[in-house]
Formats: structure tokens, sequence, C-alpha cells
């Protein structure tokens, strides 16, 4: 098998709060294959926007900084290239799609200059030929109108077309690599579907891998081949997205699981998992899940786990893995 | 009590203008096209449509944030779209409305105490000026959505999309609303996060009587907290019932296209039953397709489509729906859609 695309190994970044300095993405390690669809879940405020920005180098400095790990990308380590190669990597090699649009796309110039601007720059194009990518990137990712809507402005278009511009934007110049954080969650669900069908077929064509970032769990049966579980800063599941889903293997997973609505009865309050995430100044001892953990027992309040593997490339951040048997979605 | 609805929203249109630089001409983009619904006291309606098919325009319009070119508001018996001034501020407290994107909808540069204070300083509830009260009311606040007190004293940057969205529903229940418009409100967080926000606003339904107008792209929620569902398509509504009868029994293709392109939250299943996407163009609002406004990409789609706009008609089981199929064609003429057809292959 051929080794990893990207390898993130013992990610750490801090930030700098009224609490002084705090670990939000603790020894974060994450791969994703050539190819290959990893998907990214867990509680908000868990760190995956933090994480997928380090890939970017585009976590905010101040008041981030990353302090610790490697984040290997076709056998070069990100975190020591200097910014004008960087740059480079940023677009040609690797694109993201911002979880907020309006983040992807600059307000103060039409969607097609933004679009063509990015493609002239990466892949060398005219002008004539750099609006055309543009036209043919909006079409592609259903866009009515493409050749009127390339003339538009951010806040004409609405938040799923805005959405939408922003995927075309990162698949304009066919990177190796597609960071995407909540894509798919401002659209509506057909064109959702058309949305992924696209990125799978691009996926086909051109190999291209993807991190995808979503709370969707339909999306992440729909595309991922991985999932990466985080709760509280750090990785606490890695499997298969079959495995996950059936026999999920840390107790946060399998409350997540529970908490889909459609297993909800109407009427009746949905499935949560008790309590609140910790906050970055005031992580618990032990296992950071141990608060709201059913299964938790005094070991578990002092001894931190790790991430220990399973069988079959699943691993999981319980100290209890052994022991508990947890249900999956069936 | 009355049986008049709280919001009761009259053949809205409201229309954009776009372009007029140097080289592009002025056009005109209708995004709402003639919509009426209404909202009953206490009651959820969810909203559920293609992207930039009006949703977020219609809340907006509701809430008075922009101008519509034609129709009527009215809030509790009052013309909303009369009012200006001292009048419509009077109003404004019964109307609150959380904002698609967490992001932007908080203040960068105040505190969180600030932010959710705000509403009950600029409304003249903050009991003449008594800042240990109006400290309490905010922690209250804060505590109902899950949040401690020990973030009163905190930056919104300093919160991931999921907290802040709390923060903005803490400030929005602050007047005790009788509706509250939630656009996308709960779709940037995890599941059990949303759950919990989804549990606090049925909660606040039942302990305050609170209306909602639910703008939602999950159908998985809409189904669990909706009474009513509209569903959208390019500015119009083209279904409108109750939910039983929307997720048992749905009307309009396109509904039945929504709900069939749910992902099911199984591996196995979902890539078994995996099937092509809806084919055909969605259509531009600056260039409205003749007749019905789906028959690009509906399967049933017959000439009648292309050429006559289909009107409302009633469905059995509650609501209405606009689609010629009701009255017209082979098989389906009068019938529910959803059992007579087989899903897509
Ligand atoms: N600019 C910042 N300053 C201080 N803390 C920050 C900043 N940006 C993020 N954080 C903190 O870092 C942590 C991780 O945030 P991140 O945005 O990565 O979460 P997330 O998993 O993407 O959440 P969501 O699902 O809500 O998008 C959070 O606790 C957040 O409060
Ligand atoms: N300020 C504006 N100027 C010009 N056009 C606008 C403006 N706001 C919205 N539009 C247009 O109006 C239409 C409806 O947009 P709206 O934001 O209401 O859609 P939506 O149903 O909320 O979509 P989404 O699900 O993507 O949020 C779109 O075609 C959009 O491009
Ligand atoms: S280690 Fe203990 S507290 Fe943590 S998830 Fe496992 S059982 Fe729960
Ligand atoms: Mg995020
Ligand atoms: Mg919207």
């Amino acid at each position: 098998m051929a080794g990893p695309l990207l390898d993130i190994e013992g990610l750490n970044v801090d930030f700098l709060t009224d609490q002084g300095w705090v670990t939000v993405v603790r020894d974060v390690s994450l791969s994703v294959a050539p190819g290959e669809t990893v998907g990214l879940v867990g509680e908000s405020g868990s760190g995956k926007t933090i994480t997928s920005l380090s890939v970017m180098r585009l976590v905010p400095d101040p008041p981030g900084r990353i302090t610790g790990g490697s984040i290997r990308f076709d056998g070069r380590d990100l975190l020591t290239l200097p910014e004008r190669a960087m740059r480079q990597v940023r677009g040609n090699d690797i694109a993201m799609v911002f979880q907020e649009s309006m983040t992807s796309l600059n307000p103060a110039f039409t969607i097609g200059d933004q679009i063509a601007e990015a493609v002239r720059h990466h892949l060398g194009l005219g002008r004539r030929a750099a609006v055309d990518r543009a036209v043919e990137v909006l079409d592609l990712v259903g866009i009515p109108a493409p050749r009127d809507r390339v003339d538009h402005y951010p806040h004409e278009f609405s938040g799923g077309m805005r959405q939408r511009a922003a995927i075309a934007m990162a698949l304009a110049c066919e990177p190796r690599l597609l960071i995407a954080d909540e894509p798919t969650t401002a659209l509506d669900v057909t064109v959702q579907a058309q949305v992924l069908e696209l990125l799978r077929s691009l996926q086909q064509r051109l190999g291209m891998a993807m991190l995808f970032i979503t709370h969707n769990l339909g999306v992440v049966a729909d595309v991922c081949d991985r999932v990466s579980v985080m709760y509280a800063g750090q990785v606490v599941e890695v499997a298969d997205v079959v495995d996950l889903f059936e026999a999920p293997a840390h107790p946060y997973t399998e409350g997540l699981l529970r908490s889909m609505p459609q297993l909800g009865v109407r009427g009746e309050p949905l499935a949560t998992i008790p309590g609140n995430p910790p906050l970055p100044w005031a992580m618990p001892e032990g296992c950071r899940f141990h608060p709201r953990c059913p299964y938790a027992t005094d070991a578990c309040r002092s001894g931190a786990p790790a991430l220990t593997e399973r069988g079959g490339g699943h691993f999981s951040r319980c100290l209890r893995l052994a022991e508990i048997e947890l249900t999956g979605a069936v | 009590m009355s049986d008049r609805p709280l919001l009761e929203v009259r053949d809205l249109t409201v229309q954009f203008q776009l372009g007029g630089g140097l080289f592009a001409p002025k056009r005109t983009l209708t995004a709402v096209n003639g919509v009426s619904f209404e909202v009953m006291r206490g009651e959820t309606l969810a909203i559920v449509g293609e992207s930039g098919s009006g949703k977020s325009t219609i809340a907006r319009a509701v809430m008075r944030l922009l101008e519509p070119a034609a129709g009527t508001v009215h809030l509790d018996g009052d013309n909303l779209t009369a009012l200006s001034g001292a009048a419509l501020r009077a109003v404004r407290p019964k109307l609150q409305m959380v904002f698609q994107d967490p992001y932007s909808s908080l203040d960068p540069s105040k505190l969180i105490a600030d932010i959710v204070a705000e509403p009950l300083v600029v409304h003249g509830r903050a009991r003449g000026g008594d800042a240990a009260a109006l400290d309490r009311t905010v922690q209250t606040l804060l505590e109902q959505v899950g949040l401690g007190a020990v973030h009163m004293n905190r930056y919104p940057y300093e919160f991931s999309g999921g907290q802040r969205q709390r923060i903005a529903i803490a400030r929005a229940i602050a007047l005790e609303p009788k509706l509250m418009v939630l656009d996308e409100a709960v779709s940037a967080l995890d599941v059990s996060t949303q759950n919990q926000i989804l549990n606090l606003l049925e909660d606040l339904r039942t302990r305050t009587g609170m209306a909602y107008l639910f703008i939602s792209h999950d159908l998985g929620v809409v189904q669990h907290v909706a009474d009513r569902v509209a569903i959208t398509y390019l500015g119009r509504i083209v279904e409108t019932g109750p939910a039983a009868r929307i997720f048992g029994s749905c009307a309009h293709p396109y509904t039945q296209a929504l709900l069939s392109a749910v992902p099911e939250p199984n591996p196995r299943r979902q890539r078994a039953r995996r099937h092509q996407p809806l084919a055909g163009e969605i259509p531009s609002p600056l260039a409205p397709p003749s007749g019905c406004p789906f028959h690009a990409r509906c399967p049933h789609a017959m000439d009648v489509c292309r050429r006559e706009m289909p009107a409302h008609t009633a469905v059995d089981g509650g609501g209405s729906v606009a689609c010629h199929l009701q009255t017209e064609g082979p098989r389906l003429a009068g019938k529910p859609l959803a059992a007579d057809t087989p899903t897509p292959p």
C-alpha cells in the first residue's frame, strides 16, 4: 500500500485566551491516503476546524500557535515549509472549503473574478480561459445560469449558493487533497446529493483525497471510507466507516450515534449526551469524557487513556475498551 | 385566546435589483413570489426547500429587515408592513430571529454578557439599571441554553460555532418573544448538541406558548419538530401540510425528491440505495421558466407543466400542493404521489 498523502502526527495547537495559553488540539494524529475520504466528526468545539486549518497553516496567529507535531503532505513537512512554498501548496495541492462560505469568498469581488484569479494563478490560464473555467466549475456545482452568476457579488448569493461557489473555487484547480469543512450543511438534500456525486466522480477521475468534516452522519455514511472522531481536542476513535456505525468502540461515539434525530420519537425529547463539553482551560483529569460517560469508573477519573488499537485499524481512546459492550446503529 | 393565526403572510413578493454597474444592465430578481402562509400560536411551521428558493428572504421580510415589493405580514393582528418608527419598535420584542451564520451574528467586540443583555437594555427591561439583577437574568438565560455563568465575561471568538449559536439563542429568548424565526439555527451543531437545543426549544415552546418559524435543510430534524411543513422552490411554496401527511404521503414531486435524497445514517444501506441525483438544470430566479418552476427537474413533467403554472389545490390529509398531477396526467391524477410511485431507481 502506498504511504499516506496527508499524515498528521502528534499535532498540538494552543490559543492565548484570557485564561492564558490553552491547548485546544492535543496530540492529534490522522492520515489520509491518496484517493481516500476520511471523515472528521465530533462535538462542536472539539477542534475539527482548528486541525484542518493547521494543515493549511491558516490557524490565526495570534492568538493561535501550532506548538508540536508534524504535518506531512506527500512526504514534506508542511510545518517547516517556507511561506512561499506553502502558498504553492495551498490551492495547487490542497484546497479548502471553509465552514463559513463567506470566509472563502471576498465580498469586494465578483464570484467569477475570484475563481478566475485562483485558476490564473495556479493553472496559468489567460483571462478569457480563466473566466470560462469559472463558468464551467459553477455549472458543475449546480449554480443556475452560471454565465450570469459569474458577475455577481457574494452577498447576492444565498447561503447555499455561496457554499457551492466556494466548492467550485476549491475544485477549480483540481487539488490532490480537498479539505471540506461542513461543505453541504447549507444545501438542500437534492443539491447535496449532486455535490457529493460530483466529488465522488472527481475522486475517481483525479484520485483526489478528501478530509471531510461534517456533523451529518448520513453524509458520513455516504462518502467516507474511514472516520476519525474528536472529543475535547483529542481523537477518541478511528475506524473504518462500517465498523464505526456497527461496532463503535468509544462511549462518545455511541452517544453520538444514539442522538441521530431519525431515531427520535415525536413528542419525546431527543437523545443527547448529558452535560456539556469541557472548556479548554478546565480539561478533566484522566479521560476527558469521564464526567459525561455512562461507563466511567474511578480508574477513568485518574488514568488518561491512550489511543489503542482494538484490531483491524480500529482505534479507541477508552480505558474500558476491552470490558464494555457498546451498541452501534442498526 | 383567538383562533386567528399569530403570523399571517399574504401574497408576499420580494425583489432585488442586481447589477446596474457601468456595463451590467440592471435586472430584477424575484426571490419570493406571491407566498402565503400562517403560523398559529405555539405552532412550529418548518420551511424546507431548495437552496436559493427564498427561505431566508421570507424570514427577513417577516422580520421587517427588508421591504417587500408586495403583500402583507400580520403579527398578532398588527400589519407589520404598515408599521414604522415607534409603533414598529413596540412590536419588535414579539419577534426574534436566530440567523443561519453563527460567525457574523454576534458582535465580536462585545462580551457575551452584553450581547445577551442587549435586547433587555434596548427595550427597557433591565429593571431600572439594577446591574446585579441584569447579571442574574443573563446568567439564567445562558444556563437555559447549556452555557455556564463562567462564559459571561468572554468574547465570541473564544467559542466554536456551536457554542456561539447557543449564545444567539439565549439573546433571542431574552424578551420572551411570541414568534421566533430560526434560520438554520441548529445546522452548525453536532447531533447531540443539536438535540439539546431542539429539546430546549421544545421545552420553551410548551412553557411559553412561543411559536417557531423553523427553516432547515435537515428533514430528520423537521420531521421531529414541525407541526406543519411548507416546501419552497424557486420563490414559491409548492406544497404545505401537516408534518405527518408530508412525511407519510407527500404530493409534490420535489417533496418526494427531497425525501428520497436524505442520506441514511447507515453505510451499508446508504451505499446500496444511493441513486442518481435529480437531473436537469436548477432554474434561475433571474430567468424563471414558464409553467411549473420544477418542470425541468421533474421526472413526471407533462406538456401542461411547461406551459402553465399549477394552482394550489387541497390535498387529502391536509394542506395543499401546486402540481398539475393533481388534476391531469394518466396515473397520478388526484392520488397521493408517494403512494403511487416507487422511488426512482
Ligand atoms: N481564535 C480563537 N481564540 C481562542 N480560542 C479559539 C479560537 N478559535 C477556536 N478556539 C477554540 O478552539 C476550540 C476548537 O475550535 P474548533 O473551531 O476547531 O471546533 P470545531 O470542532 O470545528 O467545532 P464546530 O463543530 O462547532 O465547528 C474551541 O474550544 C474554540 O473555543
Ligand atoms: N441581498 C441580495 N441581493 C441580491 N440577491 C439576493 C440578495 N439576497 C438574496 N438574494 C437572492 O434571492 C434568492 C433567494 O435567496 P435566499 O437567501 O432567500 O435563499 P434561501 O432559500 O435562504 O437559500 P439557502 O438555503 O441557500 O440559505 C437567491 O437567488 C439569492 O441569490
Ligand atoms: S475511559 Fe472511561 S470515561 Fe472515558 S470513555 Fe472510556 S469508560 Fe468512559
Ligand atoms: Mg468547525
Ligand atoms: Mg438561507
